[in-house]
């Protein structure tokens, strides 16, 4: 029998996976609207704190090489407990992912296709992530290379057509930080440090597979550096075209901003186009997060990962539309609840307590490489 | 019933003894070993050859001794046959040569007939493989080894200019159908000795032969491995043309893309020799399979490499703008018209819905009845006898044209986009290529029909992973651009200056990773300082 | 398995959902499984209750698959 092969992703697509998860939904749904004009240093501010999780994650990954998230709880708390740890992660996974298809929904049943039904949007994207991960990891890796630099550089475009047309008013942004840092702070807590920038726990699902494990931990910082930039940007455009009011307001700011796109009375419409870009991250988020998934019940159930992912897709949909009645709902569950009932266990909770058992393991472990 | 029988006794015998090096034929009777007899031996070929009007066998004097020589008319020079077997033969014959044991037969050999292909065969039926193959067969009362000599020149077409892939400026010269043309044609461009040739017969029943052509020093030993090894492998009783190869080698069937590269040029083939690819040639057959390939191989014309660098990487670029203006622009169009009229310019959507006006039928159906005329009309086209030829361009234009406009039928920018999109259709310099954007359009369509631009964009996803999940004897087919190679890129999208291509593609893994690494640029260097020459 | 693996995870995934919703309406559970799970008219649910449907389908089917497969191998040994 010939040795399965572990997929492997460079790092490069590391790197591409991780940026493009960050922007994923945040860019289309727009954070960090509650600290006003000071958004933008809002998430600058996130993005450094949460240098200090995701080294963590890194961290832990890195203690027991080869091993995923639950392969890891698996070794730290034994067979039974973590078993029911890894279920409730698979909900969270499936959960999350089911939030952003429903943001994904929104945006293209409000905005592109107005007759058509949120459910076969679901359902349809939820085909192709199925597909996708059915050809397997690297599949999504060198995918996600071919889309990247047009995810990229359609935001930065959008900032350049804008000041273009003359849509760029820093009055907008002005003044920065009258209330002192006080407002900012509520943002970043618990709001934008769970939401995108924890949600990289995913990733110590990916982490392992990365081709250099050595370098792994420091390309995800960098990808995290660099669209945590990105995002500010992204943000800083949004409020100096819309002003702070109307971003909070608008239910896509980043769409509502590229809509004022308007050059030789030919490139009009842009938002449509944005769309697509959007798309592609958002793909990434969900592939991300149903991988996880789909790992734990591949662990769980003793079954190749691939026999569950179309009826687990489906369930993904189903769930996309049952979550809430409408997008006020989904909105207000994700501001005021997601975030303190779900991200923070998920995210902080149970690593913090993997944290001494690992440790522990990690030592007996090196010690019998050691006598070995 | 009793034919059938045979075939099936045949197949089994062939399963079951694999070891046997010339397979027996399945179809035709059964051929026993070579006896010293030669009258067995005369009989068992005449009944092999039984009402094979092409087929001649003739009673002579080997020397002292009797034998027989037969061949098939068909498939032999009668004036070399002449010259060199029955001059030869008649002169010994006088002599009055002993042949009396093994020995003496091969040392007679190389005095009468050198020169000339030979091979000695243990059993009967290898012998009369090789009268079916063009040689000449001697048997000699009381030998146990029977001589074949080559005597086969069959008519074949002359070396022409390429019907598909033409160029302005390059060499003219196209493969032929006759394999010792192709290989010869190969030869002449690359006079190394590091060019092997290896030849194995595939098909049961049509014995097609088949060579694999590599650069000893270049070629990635696991990959020529891999295609002699998916060459053998293959169990089928007919092979006519390198199409059915390319069917049974190609890493994944399910797929609309090609996964081996075809060429009728041999400048073409030498360059991909070069460049760490084997060449697979099949008799019978003037398009050569080249594997492994990449997508971006399918946007390569040689012509590229004949001119200058701009223009080349220019036209390049074109290319791949068509094969995407070829996929996804009646999609858009539909997409735009029935979806989102937001995204078109003001000015266009009035003189667009004015032209629509008296247009009885939604977008999509407009849309794919002149699609489907023109796969039509293409077809009709190809396949259409060369003496009414004329006729198709003349109800062609009639058809996509200003008659189905006035009729009222579709929209005058509807012919546009469909002209548009058929020229585009015929940019990608291998013909096979076209295949995919031609069958993938009309999913591209349906989908902008149901879903708008979210559809098109689906399609396109699903389109990408599915090119991504493909590899062509191993090698990923987005090689260079996924995953990503930064020092391959010289020869992708753009085609550097040569002395700036210094290296053959990293995903093919060469041997020999440096084609030419001491070109330097033409132009004199700067001149430093102090340095007046 | 994997049969099991659905119907867990569906049943626990709308749980959630639902545990949620309750507290942000402050409704019973009883009233908040009905106000999620009834076929609204126009909301077109029924497309994703087939999905869900073909899901099942298609788990059953592998389930049967798997088990086939690993009485083979049973046999073969």
């Amino acid at each position: 029998m010939q040795k399965e092969l572990v997929e492997k992703i460079s790092l490069t697509q590391l790197f591409i996976l991780v940026s493009a998860f960050l922007f994923g939904s945040a860019i289309v749904v727009g954070i960090g609207g509650e600290a006003e004009q000071d958004s933008w240093i809002a998430i600058i501010v996130a993005c450094l704190l949460s240098i200090i999780p995701v080294w963590f994650y890194i961290f832990l990954v890195s203690r027991i090489p080869e091993k995923n998230l639950f392969e890891i709880m698996e070794i730290a708390f034994g067979k039974m407990i973590s078993k029911v740890l890894i279920l409730l992660y698979i909900l969270y996974f499936f959960y999350i992912s089911a939030r952003v298809l429903r943001d994904f929904g929104e945006l293209i049943v409000g905005d592109m296709l107005v007759n058509t039904p949120i459910e076969v949007i679901s359902i349809t994207f939820m085909l192709f992530v199925a597909y996708i991960l059915y050809l397997g990891l690297e599949v999504l890796g060198r995918f996600s290379e071919i889309y990247a630099p047009y995810l990229m550089g359609s935001i930065l475009a959008v900032g350049i057509l804008l000041l273009f047309s003359r849509e760029l008013h820093v009055k907008n942004v002005l003044p920065i930080l009258p209330e002192g840092i006080g407002p900012v702070m509520n943002t970043v807590f618990p709001k934008l440090i769970t939401f995108p920038f924890g949600e990289l726990v995913a990733f110590m699902m990916i982490l392992p597979y990365a081709s250099k494990v050595r370098y792994a931990g420091k390309t995800t910082i960098l990808a995290l550096m660099v669209s945590g930039l990105i995002l500010a940007y992204s943000s800083f455009v949004q409020i100096a075209t819309l002003g702070p009011e109307a971003k909070l307001r608008s239910k896509f700011p980043l769409l509502t901003a590229t809509g004022e796109i308007s050059l030789w009375n030919f490139i009009e419409r842009v938002d449509l186009i944005i769309i697509f870009v959007v798309m592609f991250g958002i793909l990434v988020k969900i592939s991300i997060f149903f991988y996880g998934g789909l790992k734990g019940l591949e662990l769980v159930f003793n079954r190749p990962y691939r026999a569950f992912i179309y009826p687990m897709a489906m369930i993904i949909a189903f769930m996309s539309i049952i979550i809430s009645k409408n997008f006020a709902e989904h909105i207000s569950e994700g501001i005021s609840m997601v975030p303190w009932i779900i991200h923070i266990p998920f995210q902080y909770g149970i690593p913090l307590l993997l944290f001494p058992f690992v440790l522990w393991k990690s030592k007996g472990l090196r010690s019998e490489g050691k006598k070995r | 019933m009793g034919w059938m029988k045979k075939i099936i006794l045949s197949q089994k015998s062939y399963n079951q003894d694999k070891s046997l090096k010339h397979e027996q034929l399945s179809l035709g009777r059964e051929a026993p070993p070579l006896s010293k007899d030669l009258q067995e031996n005369q009989s068992n070929i005449e009944k092999a050859f039984e009402n094979a009007t092409d087929f001649q066998m003739e009673n002579i004097h080997v020397g002292n001794r009797e034998g027989i020589i037969c061949y098939l008319n068909s498939m032999t020079d009668s004036s070399l046959l002449a010259d060199k077997i029955m001059v030869p033969l008649s002169n010994s014959s006088q002599q009055d040569r002993s042949i009396a044991d093994l020995e003496e037969f091969e040392a007679y050999r190389k005095e009468f007939f050198s020169g000339v292909g030979y091979h000695f065969h243990d059993t009967l039926h290898e012998l009369i493989d090789d009268v079916l193959a063009g040689y000449a067969g001697v048997i000699v009362d009381g030998q146990p080894k029977g001589l074949s000599l080559h005597v086969g020149n069959i008519e074949y077409r002359p070396i022409e200019e390429p019907s598909t892939q033409t160029v302005i400026r390059g060499p003219k010269e196209g493969f032929t159908e006759s394999m010792d043309t192709n290989i010869s044609l190969i030869r002449r461009r690359i006079q190394n000795t590091s060019l092997k040739f290896e030849s194995m017969t595939v098909g049961k029943d049509t014995r097609t032969s088949v060579t694999i052509a590599y650069i000893d020093e270049v070629m990635n030993k696991g990959i020529l491995a891999e295609v002699k090894k998916r060459i053998k492998k293959i169990r089928t009783h007919a092979i006519f043309d390198s199409g059915n190869v390319e069917e049974y080698i190609s890493d994944k069937s399910m797929t609309v893309f090609p996964l081996i590269y075809n060429t009728e040029r041999p400048d073409s083939a030498a360059a991909n020799l070069l460049e760490g690819k084997a060449v697979i040639i099949v008799n019978g057959s003037p398009f050569v399979l080249i594997a492994p390939t990449v997508f971006s191989d399918f946007f390569e014309a040689t012509e590229d490499y004949y001119q200058s660098f701009f223009i080349g990487s220019f036209i390049r670029l074109i290319r791949y703008a068509s094969f995407l203006i070829a996929l996804t622009l009646p999609s858009f169009y539909v997409a735009l018209t029935a979806f989102h009229h937001a995204l078109i310019p003001t000015d266009l959507l009035f003189s667009l819905q004015a032209q629509r006006e008296g247009v009885p039928f939604p977008a999509v159906i407009e849309l794919l009845i002149m699609e489907i005329t023109f796969e039509i009309l293409r077809e009709a086209g190809i396949r259409m006898p060369r003496a009414i030829g004329q006729t198709i361009s003349i109800v062609g234009a009639l058809v996509i044209g200003q008659a189905a406009v006035e009729a009222g039928l579709v929209s005058n920018a509807l012919v546009i986009v469909i002209a548009l999109t058929a020229l585009a259709t015929f940019v990608s310099p291998i013909a096979s290529f076209t295949a995919a954007a031609r069958l993938l359009r009309f999913i591209f369509i349906f989908m902008a029909a149901v879903f708008g631009l979210y559809g098109i964009l689906l399609c396109l996803f699903f389109m990408v992973a599915h090119l991504v999940s493909l590899r062509s004897f191993g090698v990923p087919y987005l090689a260079p651009i996924a995953p990503f190679i930064a020092e391959d890129q010289e020869d992708v999208f753009l085609r550097f200056p040569f002395f700036a291509n210094k290296r053959r593609p990293h995903y093919l893994k060469t041997e020999a990773p440096l084609k030419n690494p001491e070109s330097k640029s033409p132009s004199p260097p700067a001149s430093k300082k102090g340095d007046g020459s | 398995m994997v049969t099991i693996a659905f119907l867990f995870i569906l049943v626990s995934s709308t749980l959630l959902s639902i545990l949620l919703d309750m507290h942000l309406y402050d409704l019973s559970f009883f009233q908040t499984l009905h106000f999620s799970l009834t076929l609204d008219a126009g909301t077109r649910k029924t497309i994703v209750f087939t999905a869900l449907i073909t899901g099942l389908l298609a788990s059953f089917i592998l389930d049967y698959r798997m088990s086939k497969e690993e009485s083979e191998k049973k046999e073969a040994r």
